[in-house]
């Protein structure tokens, strides 16, 4: 390979690596704002949060 | 709710902007090295992050730990930024000896060489990966801020010892051929070059700047979906432990609402938090 | 905090006396890295001999790590809670836990030397030169490590998080240690004084680290 091609190599790799460390805070920050997202009247329910263990077994 | 604002936007635009700007820089429009020839393009991106992971990010993360460590200054805010600045700083790290291993291929055909240099920032990279290990380990969040801090200190401690004995290791009693490896990493930098780096250092402080924000406020997020949890499971096992009529109390999930509760013993009485 | 310092330390090495631990397993578990060594660098051609001041302090330091786990192992389950109801003075406890291990490192080190003379076939030149490096050596792995070791102490995790966190922080201690080592072994001593003063400035920074960190460390919120 090329001085060129390894230069570019880590061009690209920094570009890759950076650019998914974004796509994941992205991906993490929707996902919590989904869970900590304030609902209308009455106690906070967030719809995608898990119900606790147990809680509709009966 | 986004870790997005007006002024994430803005410095973000920015770091964009001067990136590609360096990257055009770098790549076209600077001179390759006389020795290296193109090589050396990639000193525009190792030395940005080496730099902005070493000075800038650990040293946030130190002064941070310090200033959660200080009872006058002690809030939740230096114990996220402490971590966002680590995260993001050994993101940096990462890519600089990823780069650093790329650039001495190049030239030297080899993936790894133990260059001084090179050598810090591996012991480096370890020493805080320890840190945000630490930062993962389940436990109340107080203790574990505080107990995150004083690791970050004690690797702060550590630092200019590693520097200095793994400088005097590869520079006493060395064959010149070893000599001729540090120059490798410290090419004669003049006029287009010397400006790219500059510009390299700049727009990488921006992107670091951005990263950290977005990351702290993800922090941010990620404890208030805890405390929205541990909120939830409380007014839960309020009304669990409610009598029958109020079975269906509010604060409680709307499937859990039932008119015949079971006995209480089943429930074992309301629980105090 | 000096009194408590000498009934920690007093308390640590009669526990040891007692069951034995460093003696019947982390001994023979750095006796036994030696000669694992020795398989994987063929003595035969001369890599061992040269070697061996390096090798005998990446073993320290392994045996310094289950030495470290020790320590806290010996106290109740929940170990930082347990020391902190004691009432003992924190920066006592550091110092007395930090000397016990120090203590149980020096007798590893002076049977590991002389199982490096003996399966290595090396002269242990500067005799005096090497105990002193030792020494010091020594005290900055029992400081450091007890440092770490009471952020790891209680947790799940300790086994894999205490070796991740301890041993970057004492690659300058392995560096200058062995360095040291190496040059009083050539005859060299000069040389092993830059060597010996890092070792003395990263023995004093963590036992001062120590002292003033460990109140902080064993605190509840």
């Amino acid at each position: 390979m090329t001085h060129l091609g390894y230069v570019l190599g880590g061009y690209l790799l920094t570009a890759a690596v950076l650019g998914g460390y974004v796509l994941r805070l992205r991906s993490r920050s929707r996902a919590l704002a989904r869970v900590t997202a304030p609902a209308g009247g009455g106690a906070p329910v967030p719809a995608d949060s898990p119900p606790p263990a147990g809680e509709r077994t009966r | 709710m986004t870790t997005a604002s007006r002024a994430t936007r803005v410095l973000g635009w920015a770091a964009l902007v001067t990136l590609a700007l360096t990257a055009w820089l770098a790549l076209i429009v600077s001179p390759p090295d006389v020795t290296q020839k193109d090589a050396v393009r990639l000193l525009y991106l190792h030395v940005p992050t080496a730099w902005l992971a070493m000075y800038v990010s650990f040293g946030v993360t130190t002064l941070a730990s310090v200033l959660y460590l200080w009872r006058r200054t002690r809030s939740r805010f230096w114990d996220l930024a402490a971590g966002a600045s680590a995260e993001v700083g050994v993101l940096f790290i990462g890519l600089t000896l990823a780069v650093g291993s790329i650039w001495g291929r190049s030239t030297w055909g080899v993936w790894w060489t133990w260059d001084a240099r090179l050598t810090s920032t591996a012991v480096l990279f370890v020493l805080y990966l320890g840190y945000l290990a630490v930062r993962r380990v389940p436990s109340d969040p107080e203790v574990r801020s505080r107990r995150a801090a004083i690791v970050a200190l004690a690797a702060f401690v550590d630092v200019p010892l590693v520097h200095f004995s793994v400088e005097w290791w590869r520079t006493l009693h060395q064959p010149a051929s070893l000599l001729d490896e540090r120059r490798l990493f410290d090419p004669q930098i003049t006029g287009t070059m010397a400006f790219t780096l500059v510009l390299g250092v700049v727009a990488f402080t921006l992107l670091y700047a951005w990263l950290v924000i977005h990351r702290f406020r993800l922090a941010r997020l990620e404890e208030l979906a805890d405390e929205r949890q541990l909120a939830d499971a409380l007014a839960e096992r309020r009304a669990e432990g409610a009598p029958t009529s109020a079975g269906e109390s509010a604060g409680t999930e709307a499937g859990s609402a039932r008119v015949d509760a079971p006995p209480v013993e089943a429930v074992g009485g309301p629980v105090a938090p | 905090m000096w009194r408590d310092a000498g009934l920690v330390a007093v308390k640590d090495l009669r526990v040891e006396a007692r069951s034995r631990v460093a003696t019947n397993q982390v001994l023979p578990f750095a006796l036994v890295v030696l000669i694992l060594f020795a398989f994987a660098l063929d003595p035969d051609r001369g890599l061992l001999a040269r070697a061996s001041a390096g090798l005998f302090w990446v073993t320290v330091l392994f045996a310094a790590v289950l030495a470290i786990q020790r320590s806290f192992a010996l106290e109740a389950d929940d170990a930082r809670d347990a020391l902190r109801l004691s009432g003992l003075d924190e920066a006592g406890i550091f110092l007395g836990k930090a000397a016990a291990v120090a203590a149980q490192l020096l007798v590893l080190e002076a049977v590991l030397a002389v199982g490096v003379a003996v399966l290595y076939n090396v002269a242990l030149r500067s005799a005096a030169l090497l105990a002193l490096v030792c020494v010091l050596a020594t005290v900055g792995i029992a400081a450091a490590g007890i440092v770490y070791g009471v952020v790891a102490a209680g947790l799940r995790v300790r086994d894999t998080l205490l070796p991740l966190l301890v041993l970057p922080v004492l690659a300058p201690v392995l560096l200058a240690a062995t360095r040291a080592s190496e040059a009083a072994l050539d005859g060299a001593v000069s040389e092993a004084w830059p060597w010996v003063r890092l070792l003395t400035v990263f023995a004093t920074i963590y036992t001062v680290f120590g002292v003033v960190g460990f109140g902080p460390l064993l605190e509840e919120a």
